[in-house]
């Protein structure tokens, strides 16, 4: 009996060791009315200032895996930022949001946009007078939040709803998580070196990243100092000079061009940098192609809300 | 008011007080579930670091994990910090004051281990890595260095090294970098491989101690102790303030039980005067509604019930010249009849149908029964009338019998009804019980009686009052020698109406007077133009009694003393004269200015042959009632004989009245009579019928 319980305690801790990577769930549960006004809300550019930009212009769910093809996105007036926007797909698993964390969730997150003068550049009072002003949206939200003036509160969460309907569930990985799939040998062995290489100690958890903070450029420098917003421009601590949150690897082949300032413009660049940069690796051809195989398995399918209807 | 006002603030008091109490009582519990949930974030706060310690050590325990839960532990120590610095119980000043300095300091724990965390994974990471690195390399080193024993020497030496200084986790061992020393001779390969192994062995060895030294902090970082102080400070408060909670509690159910029995005493006093208050207006009630004498429900009561317009019956009870008892025997023992005959009027019953008696007045009294058949009531009537009758009442040793009439009546107005009724059996002294009904036309009466007075003083102030003359023959001489002066009212529409319907009327009133002093005035003024004749003039007991009357009487005939001479005065015998002193005084009077006395109506009512000895009298008048049955009732002729024999022989002279009929003319002239008077000789009229 003792050494069943034994063996049984040292093979969980075996399993846990060994799934470092976890699927993310089939279905969301979300208060479907509340997405659908949050979704119509997200693509309305009714959001900025001079009614150009729209979420979705920055992070575009249908073609750009949630984020940017551009290296930098264009705000309001045509003004650019001096980051590249990271996927809104999957987000709702990220510890933190914004490249540096400093938003503790996605309703924290959303203020930026809309209130960052190069983006949005909205004021709450703004959106709250557009809104209702538009009969169309007071009819929707008195649909369902049951009130006769529209707020920012209500604004934001029903896009911060939507967002947590943009999971993109059941890709091939996660399939071969849940033993529904077997992986192609280059897929398998990608798996493998992802693993043994070292960039699972990043990327790991449900979201294959979006868990931790890590300093870009450990071997090599990657970026110019203080360049761009890093965790040092929130806390002064000399430590965290170029650490970013990690990002998730789901959908990343969809996502180019990739890292905080879009520096690489290809999946095959961005895998050789973090080998070179962050693992002190210089990776073979070989390696790298059976880790983007790897990589690609991890593209999901597309969020269920977008198909809905109201 | 006194006792309300204090009233007043006692409920006011109370009320603060069960308001105080029920508010303590909820701030208790408030308190309590405060102080629960307090303990229990607290203890949830607790919980999060030694997981997030936990995590730390797992993650640094094994190649690779699964980051997610040290960052779900990690926020959620963050978070519920921030739950537990935002509890309602921290507004207190009392908690604030001593938990808030040892919060502040959990605080930036907190936030220096969320630092240390973030710090710990970015190296972790990369330690981690690079130290996998160097063990896979390690093992492919004799690939790039076939014969270079000492350098695969030095590899194991250093990868040993770190292995052994990760396990130790020991940051103050020393710890000198050792890297692998490139040979000359070496390939661009062979330095590459050097290259590259010494610069991960530099990172773990730079970083290495920075590692550890970040897992200590973490690991020992104050959080925890700060916390365990937290709670043992709250500890401390919150005993204290479940103290003093029990205390006030206790405090204000003392001040409830006072106020409670302070007010049950007060609520007691007022009661009392409640009752005296309502003894007293018992009192006043039964004194308003009862007879202070003989203690039957009085009039005000009897007209009370009476407004509910039921249907009664109702007795009214008059005892029989109570005047005369009251004058006779005096006010006490006449109350004290009273009282025993009200206790007589109480025992009457009609089989449970009586509902009360009353004394309505002096010796007027009410018994009120359910409807019943009237016969019944008669019936029961007379058994009370005959009771009353043969009691006899027993006051000081002096026996009094006393009679009673009873009015019945059943119709509304039920009081007044029977009070006419009763009225009418008094006066006409006939019967003794009455039931009263609108047959009777008792009301009717009353109303013409009423009409009948408005007219009479109507005539008086319009001269409407005239005096008509009937002629009075001589049958001597067959000459018209007197006329009888009558009253009469001529209404404006010619209308004559007789004295018998206004004088019955108007005889209580001072109308009265005015009729006879009209009378008078219109005699003397006859007489004096018509002195060839007499004119006689009608006078009562009454009228004699009246002394201004009389004095304008005498006054009048002293002025025409000449003519005075032919006014004679006749007494209506119909009424007693009872005072035959004050009668004789005034014969004596009138005969000094030549008036003669004529007796009215002789041979009716009270009228006795002893009289006519005793006053001076002149002539008889016979009365009708004699005179028209002479021709058909022997007895009435002898009557008229016998009158006629005793006028005669006390040199009385002699008048018929009613003749109406030449038989009767040829008879009372046989008789003897002097005089006639009637319809036959001639009507009242205006003018003088000479003829």
């Amino acid at each position: 009996m003792k050494k069943l319980l034994l063996l049984l305690i040292a093979l969980s801790g075996f399993l846990f060791a060994i799934t470092p990577i976890v699927p993310i769930p089939l279905h969301v549960k979300v208060n479907k009315q509340k997405a659908l006004l949050g979704e119509k809300l997200f693509m309305d550019p009714i959001l900025s200032s001079d009614k150009t930009v729209s979420c979705l212009s920055c992070h575009n769910i249908f073609t750009a895996g949630g984020a940017d093809k551009r290296r930098f996105s264009l705000g309001v007036g045509g003004q650019k930022d001096n980051i590249h926007s990271p996927t809104v797909l999957n987000a709702v698993y990220n510890f933190k949001q914004f490249w540096n964390g400093r938003a503790e969730n996605l309703a924290q997150q959303v203020n930026g946009p809309l209130h960052n003068p190069v983006e949005m550049n909205m004021t709450d009072s703004l959106i709250e007078k557009r809104l209702n002003a538009d009969k169309y949206y007071k009819k929707l939200f008195y649909k369902v939040y049951k009130t006769r003036y529209i707020t920012y509160k209500e604004v934001t969460d029903a896009i911060v709803t939507f967002e947590d309907a943009l999971t993109t569930p059941n890709c091939k990985f996660d399939r071969y998580l849940r033993g529904k799939t077997t992986l192609s040998k280059q897929q398998m062995q990608g798996y493998e070196d992802f693993k043994h290489l070292g960039c699972i100690t990043c990327h790991n958890g449900i979201n294959i990243g979006g868990n931790m903070m890590q300093k870009a450029g450990i071997f090599h420098t990657m970026f110019e100092k203080k360049k761009y917003p890093d965790l040092y421009s929130i806390t002064k601590n000399a430590h965290f000079i170029n650490v970013y949150k990690v990002p998730t690897l789901r959908n990343v082949a969809l996502r180019a061009p990739y890292f905080h300032n879009g520096s690489a413009k290809t999946l095959c660049d961005a895998v050789m940098d973090m080998g070179y940069y962050q693992l002190g690796i210089k990776l073979s051809k070989n390696q790298i192609d059976d880790i983007i195989a790897f990589l690609k398995t991890l593209t999901g399918q597309r969020p269920a809300i977008l198909g809905e209807t109201p | 008011m006194r006792i309300s006002k204090t009233m007043l603030f006692i409920v006011a008091g109370l009320v603060i007080i069960v308001y105080t109490s029920i508010v303590m009582y909820f701030n208790q519990l408030k308190t309590n579930r405060y102080h629960t949930e307090f303990r229990t974030v607290l203890q949830r706060l607790t919980n999060d670091n030694l997981r997030v310690n936990y995590d730390i050590l797992s993650v640094s325990l094994y190649a690779y994990s699964n980051d997610d839960k040290i960052a779900k532990d990690a926020k959620m120590l963050t978070s519920d910090y921030k739950t537990l610095k935002s509890l309602p119980i921290l507004k207190n000043r009392q908690y604030s004051t001593a938990l808030m300095p040892m919060l502040s300091r959990s605080d930036r724990a907190i936030q220096k281990k969320q630092t240390n965390i973030t710090w710990f994974l970015i190296l972790n990471a990369n330690i981690k890595n690079s130290f996998v690195f160097l063990l896979n390399y390690a093992r492919k080193s004799k690939y790039y260095f076939k014969s270079y024993n000492h350098i695969h020497q030095q590899i194991r030496h250093i990868v040993r090294n770190i292995s052994y200084i990760t396990r130790m986790q020991d940051s103050d061992c020393q710890y000198n970098i050792k890297l692998l020393l490139p040979l000359q001779n070496l390939n661009e390969r062979q330095l590459n491989y050097i290259h590259t192994f010494n610069m991960h062995d530099t990172y773990i060895q730079t970083h290495l101690r920075n590692y550890f030294i970040t897992t200590s902090k973490i690991l020992n970082s104050s959080v925890q102790k700060l916390l365990q102080n937290t709670d043992k400070r709250f500890d401390k408060l919150s005993v204290h303030d479940d103290e003093q909670l029990k205390i006030r509690t206790v405090f204000a159910l003392i001040i409830a039980i006072i106020g409670a029995i302070a007010m049950l005493f007060l609520t007691y006093l007022k009661e009392r005067d409640n009752k005296k208050l309502k003894i007293t207006k018992a009192h006043l009630l039964y004194q308003s509604s009862h007879d202070t004498l003989t203690g039957l429900l009085n009039r005000f009561s009897l007209e009370n019930t009476l407004k509910q317009q039921q249907k009664y019956l109702l007795f009214l009870i008059d005892i029989d010249g109570f005047k005369h008892i009251n004058d006779l025997y005096g006010t006490d023992i006449a109350n004290t009849l009273l009282k025993e005959f009200a206790a007589l009027i109480k025992e009457m019953e009609i089989k449970n149908l009586i509902l009360s008696y009353y004394r309505i007045s002096g010796d007027t009294f009410v018994v009120l029964s359910k409807p019943l058949a009237l016969k019944q009531a008669v019936h029961a009537a007379k058994k009370w009338r005959d009771q009353i009758i043969s009691h006899s009442f027993c006051i000081n040793n002096i026996e009094i019998s006393v009679n009673v009439k009873i009015a019945i009546n059943n119709t509304y107005p039920l009081l007044e009804n029977a009070d006419i009724g009763l009225k009418e059996i008094k006066l006409a002294n006939e019967k003794n019980i009455m039931v009263y009904s609108q047959k009777l036309k008792l009301r009717e009466k009353i109303q013409n009686n009423i009409n009948m007075l408005n007219l009479t003083k109507e005539a008086i102030q319009n001269n409407m009052v005239h005096a008509f003359f009937q002629p009075i023959l001589n049958l001597k001489s067959q000459k018209i020698e007197k006329y009888e002066a009558l009253v009469r009212i001529i209404k404006k529409d010619g209308t004559v109406i007789p004295p018998i319907s206004f004088l019955g009327v108007i005889e209580t009133t001072p109308l009265y007077y005015d009729i006879t002093e009209n009378m008078i005035n219109n005699i003397i003024k006859i007489a004096q133009d018509n002195n060839q004749y007499r004119f006689s003039l009608n006078l009562s007991m009454q009228d004699i009694n009246n002394e201004k009357l009389m004095n304008m009487l005498f006054h009048e005939l002293k002025q025409g003393r000449k003519n005075g001479a032919n006014i004679d005065i006749e007494l209506l015998e119909t009424q007693s004269l009872y005072d035959i002193k004050t009668v004789q005084a005034f014969i004596n009077k009138v005969h000094e200015f030549g008036c003669k006395i004529l007796i009215d109506d002789f041979g009716t009512g009270y009228s006795n042959f002893a009289y006519l000895s005793q006053l001076d009298i002149d002539v008889l008048k016979i009365d009708a009632s004699i005179v028209k049955n002479i021709l058909t009732d022997d007895k009435m002729m002898q009557t008229i004989k016998t009158i006629v024999q005793f006028a005669k022989a006390l040199n009385i002279q002699t008048v018929a009245e009613f003749v109406d009929s030449q038989g009767v003319l040829d008879e009372i002239e046989k008789i003897g009579i002097d005089y006639a008077q009637g319809y036959l000789i001639g009507k009242p009229s205006a003018a003088l019928k000479t003829s």
